[in-house]
C-alpha cells in the first residue's frame, strides 16, 4: 500500500503543479511571486488532499463522494493564500476554484484515456 | 505496394509474437483486484480448492481481507478454487478467481489434493530413475489427481517422451510407481502411473478423506497497514511538507491590508 501511496502522492502532485501553473500562465498571469506562491499552495494542498482520500477510501472504506469536502477545503485554503499574500489575485476564492476544476477535469481526462 | 508492405510487416509481427502467444497458456492469470494490486508481494500463490463452511450457512466473500462490503456469498457445501493466500491482520484470507473476491479461510474447508498426499507422503516421495518405458511404449497416460485416487481426471495424449519428465515418484504398495508432473502440455500438478499409465481402473486405496481445516505451510507476512511503519513515514512527510509550506509562505510573503469588501485588488 506505503508504495502505491508514494507514487500517487508523487504523481499527483506534479500533474497538478503542471496543470495549474499552465492555468495560471493561461489566465495571463506573470508575476514571478504569484506564481511561486502558486506553486508552494499546492504543495500545501495537494499531498494533504491525496493522502485523506487515500486513508479514507481505500484504508476506512468511506464513500469515495469524500472527494468533495476534499476539493473544497482545497479550493477555500488556496484561496485563502491568495487573498492574503497574493499580489495579482483580483477574485482569490474564484481564480481557486477554476485552477482547481480545471486540474480536476485535466486528471479526469487523464484517467480516461489510459 | 505500400499497403503490401504493410502487410507484410503485420504478418511477420505476428509470426514473431507466436511463441509468446503460446507460453501465455502457462501463464498464472493474475487478479484484477485492488487488495491483490497493493500487496502482490506478501501475497502467496496457493493453487488449491476449497468448500464453504461458514457459521451461518455461507463464506462472505469479500473486496478485500477485513473490509466491511461483501460482493458475495459462497453457500456451505459450494466448492471454489482459492488462488492466492494472505495473513490480515492475523488472519488468513483466500482469493478466489471466480468470485473475485477474498474470503476468511476459517469459513472454508480445503479439499484433498496433490498438495494434501505431498505432505502425507513427503518422507516416500524420491527421484525417478528410470526411463518411461511405458510412456515410450503408449505415448499417453491417464491423469490422476493423485496415487491412489478416487477417480482419473483425463488423458493426456500424444506425449512426445524426449520432453517428458517427472519431477519425483512414489511407489504404492503393490509396487506401482506413480510420476509427478508439475506441467506438462497444459497438465498441471498431475500423477501419472508410469507402471500402468493407461489403466483407468486401478482399484481406489487412497480415497479422498473429508475436507479439513486449512493449515498454511507456508511463511505469510501479516499484512496490516494500521501497523506499516512505512505509511507513518509517509503520514509523518507529508504533515512536514504541509507544516514547513505553511511557514516558508508566512515568512517570507507579506499579508496583503484588507480592503474593504474583503478582496484584494491587484
Amino acid at each position: 500500500m506505503s508504495q502505491a501511496l508514494l507514487a500517487s502522492l508523487g504523481i499527483s502532485l506534479a500533474l497538478t503543479l503542471v496543470f495549474e501553473t499552465g492555468f495560471f500562465l493561461l489566465t495571463g498571469k506573470r508575476d514571478k511571486k504569484d506564481l511561486l506562491l502558486e506553486v508552494l499552495v499546492n504543495i500545501l494542498t495537494n499531498p494533504l488532499v491525496v493522502l485523506l482520500y487515500w486513508l479514507t477510501v481505500l484504508r476506512w472504506e468511506v464513500n469515495s463522494v469524500i472527494i468533495v469536502p476534499l476539493e473544497v477545503f482545497a479550493v477555500l485554503t488556496e484561496g485563502f493564500y491568495y487573498r492574503k499574500y497574493g499580489l495579482n489575485f483580483k477574485h482569490p476564492y474564484l481564480f481557486s476554484l477554476a485552477a482547481n476544476a480545471f486540474s480536476f477535469g485535466a486528471g479526469l481526462l487523464i484517467e480516461w484515456l489510459i | 505496394m505500400k499497403t503490401l508492405k504493410r502487410s507484410f510487416i503485420f504478418a511477420s509481427i505476428c509470426f514473431l509474437l507466436l511463441p509468446s502467444l503460446a507460453l501465455s497458456a502457462d501463464v498464472i492469470i493474475e487478479p484484477e483486484n485492488e487488495f491483490y494490486e497493493q500487496h502482490k508481494s506478501e501475497i502467496v500463490y496457493l493453487d488449491r480448492s476449497f468448500i464453504a463452511n461458514g457459521k451461518d450457512g455461507f463464506a462472505s466473500v469479500k473486496k478485500a481481507p477485513g473490509s466491511k462490503e461483501e460482493t458475495g456469498r459462497l453457500q456451505n457445501g459450494e466448492k471454489t478454487y482459492i488462488q492466492y493466500s494472505c495473513l490480515y491482520n492475523g488472519d488468513y484470507w483466500g482469493y478466489s478467481l471466480v468470485l473475485r473476491g477474498w474470503i476468511q479461510t476459517d469459513q472454508l474447508l480445503v479439499l484433498y489434493d496433490y498438495v494434501a498426499f505431498e505432505e502425507e507422503h513427503f518422507d516416500e516421495l524420491y527421484l525417478y530413475k528410470g526411463d518411461y518405458e511405458k510412456i515410450k511404449e503408449n505415448r499417453s497416460a491417464i491423469a490422476w489427481p493423485w496415487p491412489g485416487a478416487d477417480a482419473p481426471l483425463w488423458t493426456i495424449e500424444d506425449i512426445d517422451t524426449e520432453h517428458f519428465s517427472v519431477t519425483y515418484d512414489y511407489t504404492d504398495e503393490q509396487g506401482r510407481e506413480w510420476g509427478f508432473i508439475t506441467n506438462f502440455t497444459g497438465s498441471r500438478n498431475v500423477w501419472v502411473c508410469l507402471s500402468e499409465p493407461l489403466n483407468r481402473d486401478i482399484p481406489v486405496f487412497n480415497p479422498a478423506p473429508e475436507p479439513t481445516k486449512w493449515v498454511t505451510e507456508t511463511k505469510h507476512t501479516d499484512i496490516n497497514a494500521s501497523g506499516d511503519p512505512m505509511l507513518w513515514l509517509i503520514i509523518t512527510l507529508v504533515a512536514a511538507v504541509v507544516v514547513g509550506t505553511a511557514v516558508l509562505i508566512r515568512v517570507f510573503w507579506k499579508p496583503n491590508k484588507p480592503v474593504q469588501g474583503g478582496e484584494v485588488d491587484g
